[in-house]
């Protein structure tokens, strides 16, 4: 009787501090930002050789610098396999704004891919940046 | 009645082997008998007296006996430590031997049964707190809950609604508005009033994979904050991550839709998420002037 008690007791207080944590649901640092405010990054079948990745990055100021970083890709397995750096050339960097977002094609052979997509804000010598892993895309 | 000499005690000794009963039936059947001749004073002197040491002998406490009895059959210990000594086991039993440990102590197993049912009670009255405190936080009424850590805050499923159509005036309302129709958006989801001092920029649009963006920066002298409305074509559960800091997040509920409303160091971000579309108004704000546009949203 008392050892069923005291399992009870155990186990209902296992499950309230369960429920007390924290249900981080983000791949994300731990920390407030100074300059990001969302962020978004998404990967999908681009048609033939192309996978697109979607990209949406804000912040609740006007900053300098605001976009991507860099795009990592990989294979299913965890091999690497390029990375994109981003630039205002290509689209992955906006200027004095509060707001980027854009999708960019990346062209690979057939397989299947996800990739590490890093945004990022500044606003003067402030940097603030966070890594988001895409899901897995089949290109054909 | 008659002293009884030696020598007549002698003669009846015999009685002292016989059993009370057959003593009691010697002196009734001599009360019974009609010739008196034969009756035997002394013997039923003898007799009575016999019967009266025995039964003053069955009235006697025999004290060794009864302490006997009552170690073996009522006390539970052995090394004589009171029955209210709720005290750890002693592991020093006494060498006393014929003595066994009776092993239900019933007051202490019931206190400790009853603080065992307080602390369950407890726990139990903590866990229904904090079922009811996630259930404030991430009710599924409109099938969006909001999820959120310390530090990042998003919408985790997808449910679907409708606003109720108004009128405004609005810088750039109409353009937005237009956008949505195009979409297929027919919910008025643009807010129709904006803080005294800000001016409204362009509109800007981003269409991507699975979603399109209108975004209306407002931008005041040292101040500025963000329109954003984005429409998923299918519900999603992926519909990005906030930063927020480890300030409690508020609900701010607005015709019927659940606005989180959290900060993030040195601004502020509400946002809504229908299943559809995802509106966030986030920037240099006061509470009261995000809650003021919040309201604004469907002409109030």
């Amino acid at each position: 009787m008392k050892r069923i008690l005291s399992t009870f007791v155990a186990t209902v207080l296992l499950i309230t501090c369960c429920i007390g944590t924290s249900w981080a649901a983000s791949e994300v640092d731990t920390y407030a930002s100074l300059t990001l405010s969302y962020y978004y990054a998404e990967m999908f079948n681009g048609g033939k050789g192309k996978a697109s990745i979607d990209f949406s990055v804000s912040s609740n100021k006007f900053v300098d610098e605001i976009g991507v970083d860099s795009i990592k890709i990989y294979e299913s397995d965890g091999d690497y396999v390029k990375t994109i750096s981003g630039t205002t050339s290509n689209g992955l960097i906006g200027l004095d704004s509060d707001w980027h977002s854009d999708s960019y094609n990346v062209s690979l052979p057939s397989g299947s891919y996800y990739a590490k997509v890093t945004v990022f804000a500044t606003v003067g010598s402030v940097t603030d940046s966070r890594t988001i892993t895409t899901s897995t895309v089949r290109v054909s | 009645m008659s002293e009884l000499n030696n020598q007549n005690r002698h003669n009846y000794s015999k009685y002292d082997e016989m059993s009370t009963e057959a003593l009691e039936q010697i002196l009734r059947l001599d009360f019974g008998s009609l010739d008196e001749t034969e009756s035997d004073i002394d013997a039923i002197l003898y007799i009575s007296e016999v019967i009266e040491k025995r039964k003053r002998q069955s009235n006697e406490i025999d004290v060794d006996t009864a302490w006997e009895k009552f170690k073996t059959k009522y006390h539970p210990y052995t090394d004589g430590r009171s029955l209210y000594d709720f005290g750890d086991e002693d592991s020093n039993q006494t060498s006393e031997e014929g003595i066994s440990k009776i092993s239900l102590h019933n007051g202490r197993n019931l206190l400790r049964f009853r603080r065992l049912m307080i602390v369950a009670a407890l726990l139990v009255a903590c866990l229904f707190g904090g079922i009811m405190v996630a259930q404030a936080s991430g009710i599924d009424v409109l099938g969006v809950v909001g999820r959120w850590t310390d530090e990042t805050f998003h919408f985790i499923t997808a449910g679907s609604r409708e606003l109720s159509t108004h009128k405004v005036d609005s810088e750039f309302y109409e353009t937005v508005e237009l956008t949505l129709d195009e979409w297929g958006i027919d919910k008025d989801l643009f807010p129709t009033w904006h803080p005294e001092g800000f001016v409204a920029q362009e509109p800007r649009v981003a269409n991507l994979n699975d979603s399109d963006t209108i975004s209306v920066s407002f931008k005041e002298k040292d101040r500025s904050y963000s329109v954003r409305i984005s429409c998923f074509y299918v519900p999603t559960a992926e519909t990005g991550s906030f930063e927020k800091d480890d300030v409690l997040i508020e609900e701010y509920l607005h015709n019927g839709d659940i606005f989180y409303i959290f900060t993030n160091i040195d601004t502020i971000t509400a946002t809504c998420y229908d299943g559809e579309c995802m509106t966030t108004i986030g920037g240099s704000l006061t509470v009261d002037e995000l809650k003021h546009i919040i309201d604004s949203i469907g002409g109030n």
